[in-house]
């Protein structure tokens, strides 16, 4: 928020001295600070890079006056010339003009008959040639008084004043000068005021109306508040009684000239109205001792910060809403006062001296305390941020609103690659890739209900595990498993219940453990089944084959020989790790790797096997992770491996959830296999992957699995995309909730087709959405009767019980009239005839896609007259009128419905 | 340089001190000390559009809330003013589009601070909070006739100023749920209970040490449970787990400190998957899970960038 900055001056010996600010209004980033001496400094503002490399704002030096001291009062001349102009008011009460280049730094002096301490300064700023200052009482002199630069006065004694040392800056010659001032002399003095007033009183504050060059406002030592005109009669000032101790600041509200602040020590700011100089308009209890200045902020309207001289705060007040405050409250009701609080407070390390808005950026002030600290005091604001639900951040800082898009609109390339090197943040911003984003592109790309074009997307965009889903789901669509006669396959069956079918059925199967080979696999019809699902039927020979030749062609020659492997086919294993070798550039350590697998699997045979020798290399192989890759290393702690366990293989989760269930198939006995495919199904439930849903099939257990999968990753639309094939009674509430959202989020993004298609898809009936009453007895009509078009034969009211031979019949015979109170229903306008009656062609032949599809028999109405009729009558009448076709009826609005 | 964000100058005189999408993010409502609220329309090139301006109220305006759609282009604001305002767009016979102010709330006895719609499975209904420590909501008994709404409730959340409310955006929860946050240091979950016709409180979020700047509840969006942002003068961020199934539990699953100041608004995006806070220090930062489920900072933004 702050940027602090130690001030070069020393500090003043007697430390009572307030150390005053005051931002130059010419230009920009300067500043003087008047204490003991003036010195003018500048402000270097580095953008975000370069400050974060210094850590703070850099102030230096630009000029230093040694001349003038002990300062009470300083003010910038309004005059736009190119030297630094100060006006000083001291303790004896004169003002002297200096500035800080040249050999001559003080160029006039203004000094009153009776010297005491200059209490204010201010320039006039309709007349920058005249400023007024305010002194401390003395008897029989005036003490408020109005000088002009351009008087001409005495030379004074210059032997003070030649010894100025050279300043830091060049000499510049001072040409086009506003003012009659002569650099080659030696400071003028001039004791003689153009205008005096405030006879035998102190002034402690003024200020000059922005808008008026000749209205001089005035605080007086004893609580008055004075307007004097400069043209009239200096002595009858307009007056009133503003504080109950001597006002110590007057100041006009940049933005609406005819307000001005009045404070005084007690702590109370009043706004007054200079046109109805009476009573304050409002007063704001600030509640600080010693309130020692309000500055109206020179940027913002209605905008003040206050310091006082015992406490570290800055406080910031907003004037504009504390009226409103007022002003709704009853008038003498003074708690709003009280109840105002300032909008913000800025907490310092010490008491501050004075303080600056910078006169152009309203977010920025600077302050100085007793001991010589300079900070930059930055208003934050309140950054209001949102995200649209395309995901583009938005947010505002200051006035400016700007807006931050996090992903690539649908026609425009994000341009934060061109950000600075330093420009840290924007490339981070550029990397955010969100699901909701991810789920848009895919439902934009027609990831919906039909689960071959899913498998074939998910693919094309690299879905990870939705490609497994999306497997597993056209599998079961497409009538890969067949039935065998000692097993149903379900749809959407998983592995663990295909397996416990075994055990449920009455009939046992006996598994056949093939006793002849070194690795036993066990088989069964349940088992087939499984392996079936993980994409391991693969038991004929030529099967295997493609299998294996389809990963070769994906380029996942590991996984092809680990398959071979596993099917204990070393031959073809050895033949696919060769082609992938030869694949490989020769350097490569991927073929290396591929070649010594082969060379190892070419070593064993069921002798080798036997040999501890052959073994020992193998699992060296394995286990100095000279082979890394998860398959091949799967490869070779299943043919070391002589414990039957395989934990090895079935717990490497580098390999595929179907390969391990599809190994475990086939090597693990009932018990264990049932307690592995147990043990993956909870922890893919606890992991939320979705892979796991081979195992569970389209069960309770899968709903767990999809719960944690949209809880960590937030894709309700797979969810939701999956969970619509079930059937509708096996949906829970949470499928419920998914479908909703899904549907919810497809609004939001305007993908009305993929709603409207996923919402056919999931066959749910919608609910009807016009109602029909009768007009006179108010009671519901079945929209079949109305209608006439039976869609929906079991809404057909209570009443037709007595006719159950002909329904339809039965309809069309009645629904003329209401089947409450058997009044008329209302007829169609052009063909008088009712609704359900089939529509008779009036005139000419209109014979559009209309009436094929029913909508010409269809009802409609206006909604302004609530005439209506069959829709083809209406439309015809249209094409030659304007008006309603019921006689009488004005209504021309029926037409634009139409 | 190269912004990889769009600035646009809104031309509000005056802070802006909200901002708010439509249903669809295709519109934007702007308001500002300047007492104007500044609707933006989406334009086809992506660019934002100022459609239509106007003064809405007598004070700076803390905040806008656009209604769903189906009720209507209806906004609502609220102001130091006191009051909540209800606009609606409306189409003169020359199909000119303007806003018209179509009621005014004035229960509140000092500055209305936040305004939410509540979803729209609960009807047309809006919560105002206020300073003076108590939440009003309001229903539209006719959502024809936005003249007439009726003050439903009103219930003095604590003792001193709210700042924030946050309407649980889920249907799935049977009544209507709210978060209240204010000069106290702990964020009350509060429910309408139809039996008492009145709101209770259900749940207290305790772990803040100032008070609360802004809440920001995640839409469930299929989730087992809700997310819960808040921000404090505290200079953190917590995110809290909140579930009301079948009895209220709260977790805080995690506190964000980035901020070296007030943290004053955080905003959870569509699904819930990133929160975005911003801070007095003037930066915007973002926050997603990281893959074991923590949640980590993963942007941070500088807001006065563009000022160099």
């Amino acid at each position: 928020m702050a940027n602090v900055n130690r001030d070069a001056a020393p500090s003043a010996a007697g430390a009572k001295i307030r150390r005053l600010l005051d931002w130059s209004p010419h230009s920009p980033n300067q500043f003087v600070v008047a204490a003991a001496d003036l010195r003018l400094y500048e402000l270097n503002v580095f953008n975000a890079a370069q400050m974060k490399q210094s850590g703070v704002k850099k102030v230096v030096v630009k000029g230093i006056n040694y001349e003038v001291t002990q300062i009470r009062c300083v003010a910038w001349s309004p005059s736009t010339s190119s030297e630094p102009l100060v006006a000083c008011g001291l303790p004896s009460g004169k003002v002297v003009l200096s500035t800080f280049n040249g050999s001559i730094r003080v160029l006039k002096e203004f000094g009153p008959k009776h010297s005491r301490a200059c209490n204010c300064l201010a320039w006039n700023p309709l007349q920058p040639h005249l400023f007024a200052t305010g002194l401390d009482k003395v008897r029989s002199d005036c003490s408020t008084l109005i000088w002009d630069v351009n008087q001409q006065g005495i030379s004074s004694d210059a032997t003070s004043r030649t010894t100025s040392t050279p300043g830091p800056a060049a000499v510049q010659p001072w040409n086009e000068y506003s003012f009659n001032l002569s650099p080659t002399e030696a400071a003028e003095s001039v004791s003689t005021p153009i205008n005096e007033m405030a006879n035998s009183e102190a002034t402690t504050a003024l200020a000059w109306d922005p808008s008026n060059p000749f209205s001089l406002v005035t605080g007086t030592g004893v609580k008055w508040l004075r307007i004097y005109d400069t043209r009239a009669d200096t002595n009858s000032p307009q007056s009133v009684v503003a504080h109950s101790r001597s006002v110590q600041g007057v100041s006009f509200d940049p933005f609406r000239h005819e307000r001005l602040a009045t404070f005084s020590e007690d702590g109370i700011i009043k706004f007054w109205d200079v046109r109805n100089f009476v009573e304050p308009i409002f007063s704001l209890l600030t509640n600080s001792k010693g309130l020692q200045q309000v500055e109206w902020c020179p940027r913002r309207s209605g905008v003040l910060a206050t310091s006082s001289s015992l406490e570290k705060t800055i406080k910031f007040w907003d004037i504009q809403d504390a009226m409103v405050g007022q002003n709704k409250n009853e008038r003498d009701d003074f708690s709003s006062i009280s109840t105002c609080r300032p909008y913000k407070t800025h907490e310092g390390s010490e008491a501050y001296s004075s303080f600056s808005w910078d006169p152009l950026n309203q977010h920025r002030l600077l302050t100085i305390t007793n001991n010589g600290i300079l900070e930059v005091v930055t208003l934050q604001q309140t950054t209001p941020i949102k995200w649209s639900p395309q995901g583009r951040l938005s947010f505002s800082y200051g006035n400016k609103q700007s807006t931050l898009s996090i992903t690539p609109d649908d026609n425009k390339v994000p341009t934060m690659n061109q950000g600075k090197e330093e420009d840290r943040s924007f490339r981070y911003a550029s990397t955010i890739f969100d699901v909701s984003v991810e789920m848009r592109n895919r439902a934009k790309l027609g990831y919906s209900m039909d689960i071959a074009a899913n498998k074939k997307l998910v693919e094309s965009i690299n879905g990870g595990e939705l490609v497994t889903l999306w497997n597993w789901m056209s599998d079961y669509s497409s009538g890969q498993f067949v039935s065998t006669k000692e097993i149903q396959v379900e749809m959407y069956q998983g592995i663990h219940s295909v397996l416990q079918s075994s055990t449920a059925s009455s009939k046992k199967v006996n598994n056949t453990p093939d006793k002849t080979q070194i690795f036993p696999v066990i088989t069964s019809p349940q088992r087939s089944v499984a392996l079936q699902i993980c994409g391991w039927g693969l038991d004929k020979k030529d099967s295997l084959e493609q299998a294996a030749h389809k990963l070769e062609s994906s380029n996942q020659y590991e996984r092809a020989a680990a398959l071979c492997v596993f099917h204990l086919d070393l031959r073809r294993a050895i033949a696919s790790l060769t082609r992938g070798a030869q694949q490989q550039s020769s350097d490569s350590k991927r073929g290396s790797h591929l070649r010594l697998m082969a060379m190892a699997l070419a070593g064993c045979n069921d002798t080798a096997l036997n040999n501890g020798l052959w073994r020992e290399a193998a699992m060296d192989m394995a286990i100095f992770n000279e082979i890394k890759h998860p398959y091949l290393k799967a490869c070779l702690s299943f043919l070391c491996n002589d414990s039957r366990s395989h934990r090895s293989v079935l717990d490497n989760h580098q390999l595929s959830l179907a390969d391990r269930v599809g190994f475990a198939c086939k090597f693990l006995d009932d018990s264990e296999l049932m307690q592995f495919v147990e043990s993956s199904i909870d922890e893919n439930q606890k992991k939320g992957n979705i892979e796991g849903i081979i195992l569970t099939g389209l069960d309770q257990r899968a709903m767990e699995i999809f719960e944690q999968y949209v809880n960590t990753t937030g894709d309700v639309q797979t969810a939701a995309l999956v969970v619509a094939h079930l059937p509708k009674k096996n949906r829970d509430q949470r499928v419920d909730m998914w479908i909703r959202s899904y549907r919810e989020l497809m609004d939001v993004w305007e993908l009305w087709h993929a709603r409207a298609r996923f919402d056919i898809a999931l066959k749910d009936p919608i609910a009807p959405q016009v109602y029909a009453r009768c007009n006179f007895c108010n009671q519901a009509l079945a929209m079949s009767l109305i209608t006439g078009r039976g869609g929906q034969q079991r809404r057909t009211p209570k009443f037709t019980s007595q006719s159950t031979t002909n329904t339809n019949h039965f309809q069309k015979q009645t629904s003329a009239s209401c089947p409450g109170c058997k009044k008329p229903l209302p007829r169609c306008v052009v063909c008088l005839l009712p609704f359900n009656v089939n529509v008779p062609q009036v005139g000419r032949q209109n014979q559009s896609a209309g009436s094929s599809s029913g909508f010409g028999s269809w009802f409609t109405w206006c909604q302004s007259c609530r005439h209506g009729g069959h829709a083809c009558h209406m439309m015809e009448w249209f094409v030659n009128h304007r008006e309603c076709p019921v006689a009488d009826c004005k209504c021309t609005q029926c037409s634009t419905l139409l | 340089m190269q912004k990889s964000f769009g600035r646009m100058d809104t031309e509000h005189e005056d802070l802006i001190h909200d901002l708010s999408y439509d249903f669809y993010g295709r519109r934007l409502a702007t308001c500002s000390s300047d007492q104007k609220i500044k609707v933006w329309d989406q334009t086809e090139d992506g660019s934002w559009k100022l459609t239509y301006e106007w003064k809405a109220h007598s004070g700076s305006i803390w905040k806008v809330a656009w209604a769903h759609p189906e009720f209507g282009n209806i906004i609502a604001s609220c102001s130091f003013d006191r009051t909540v305002c209800i606009w609606e767009e409306e189409e003169d016979n020359k199909g000119e589009k303007s806003w018209k102010g179509r009621a005014t709330l004035v229960d509140s006895r000092e500055s209305v601070t936040d305004i939410k719609f509540a979803p729209r499975h609960h009807g047309f209904k809006i919560a105002a909070c206020s300073l003076d420590g108590y939440v009003r909501t309001y229903e539209a008994m006719d959502v024809t006739n936005l003249a007439h709404w009726t003050l439903s409730e009103e219930f003095e959340a604590q003792k001193g100023p709210v700042s924030c409310i946050a309407w649980n955006p889920s249907p799935s929860d049977p009544r209507p749920l709210m978060a209240v946050g204010g000069a106290e240091s702990s964020v009350k979950i509060w429910e309408y209970n139809e039996m008492a016709r009145r709101w209770v409180q259900l749940e207290t979020l305790d772990g803040h040490k100032d008070s609360i700047h802004d809440i920001s509840w995640a839409s469930t969006s299929g989730r087992s449970y809700h997310l819960i942002a808040t921000a404090s003068k505290d200079k953190k961020v917590k995110i809290w787990k909140f579930t009301n199934n079948p009895s209220p539990k709260t977790d805080l699953i995690s506190t964000l400190e980035g901020h070296k100041s007030e943290v004053w608004r955080v905003e959870w995006n569509i699904l819930g998957t990133i929160l975005a806070s911003s801070g007095d220090d003037g930066r915007i930062r973002l926050y997603r899970t990281d893959f074991m489920g923590e949640w980590k900072c993963l942007s941070e933004i500088l807001g006065d960038d563009a000022e160099e």
